[in-house]
């Protein structure tokens, strides 16, 4: 369960990513994803393999029994200040994907190389 | 006659006075500043010591010798905690920004190291780039103290 201070946090950290306003990058690991904010914090959001797979049922049907997506908020010094997951009370499992794709295409450029690949179709 | 020299000593007394405070508040403007200078000359030195560590970790990760690196990630993790406990107040925000993006890219290097079975050579092209990306890091951040404390001495 998290409270009302933290669904705000996530939602605050949904729409600035929405916006574009937070500098998610890749990591080691295939599915996590950082970004540090405001020289104060450092956010990371991490994924279970084949996240992108993941269907609306199968979200659904795990709900409160796994936890697919988290999202990590550290201070300066490394130290764990909250950690949302989709079957937190008051975090919508789909927003919760939401933003753990929109950070994953923002960190890996996935717009540009999509336009890319297209160009490419195109000259084929 | 001696109401005059009265008057007069204490005119000079409060000439003193006001000479000791200038002389007061330069010294101690001059030893903030040394103090300073020694602090910017320090934290370009320690920079300079984990950007050597980094560019080993670098190497032991091409060498995929993972041991090794986890010893160096994980001397990395300390000595950057270090610094920020030290340094955080005089650090200006973008230096902050990438020293946590450096704090988070060695968790997930010893998270990589540390998982069960063989690293694919995906993961090993993932461990090289966000090996070099904390190498970068520390070099630039090197480059930014080393001049500060220049700019300093100066």
């Amino acid at each position: 369960m998290v409270d009302e201070k933290t669904v705000k946090f996530f939602e605050g950290v949904l729409s600035k990513t929405k916006a574009g306003k937070i500098p998610w990058e890749p990591t080691a690991l295939e599915a996590r994803f950082i970004a540090p904010i405001g020289g104060q914090f450092s956010l990371s959001i991490s994924g279970w393999a084949e996240p992108v797979l993941l269907s609306e049922k199968l979200l659904e049907a795990s709900k409160g029994t796994r936890d697919w997506y988290t999202l990590v908020l550290r201070d300066l010094h490394g130290r764990v200040l909250t950690t949302v997951t989709e079957n937190d009370e008051g975090i919508r499992p789909d927003a919760m994907r939401e933003l753990y794709e929109t950070a994953r295409r923002q960190a890996v450029h996935g717009s540009e190389e999509i336009s890319k690949a297209i160009e490419v179709l195109q000259t084929l | 006659m001696f109401n005059f020299l009265g008057s007069l000593a204490s005119l000079i007394g409060l000439v003193f006075s006001i000479l000791a405070f200038v002389f007061a508040k330069r010294a101690s403007a001059a030893a903030r500043e040394a103090r300073d200078a020694a602090m910017r000359q320090s934290l370009s030195e320690y920079l300079n010591g984990l950007a050597r560590i980094a560019a080993e970790l670098v190497a032991h990760l091409r060498s995929e010798m993972n041991d090794m690196a986890l010893l160096r990630v994980s001397d990395l993790m300390d000595q950057t905690s270090y610094l920020i406990g030290r340094w955080a107040a005089r650090l200006p925000r973008k230096s902050k920004d990438n020293l946590s993006r450096a704090q988070e890219q060695l968790l997930s290097i010893h998270q990589a190291l540390d998982a069960v079975g063989d690293l694919t050579p995906e993961d090993r092209a993932r461990l090289a780039h966000a090996g070099q990306e904390v190498s970068g890091i520390f070099s630039t951040e090197h480059g930014v103290a080393t001049r500060a404390a220049g700019a300093g001495d100066e």
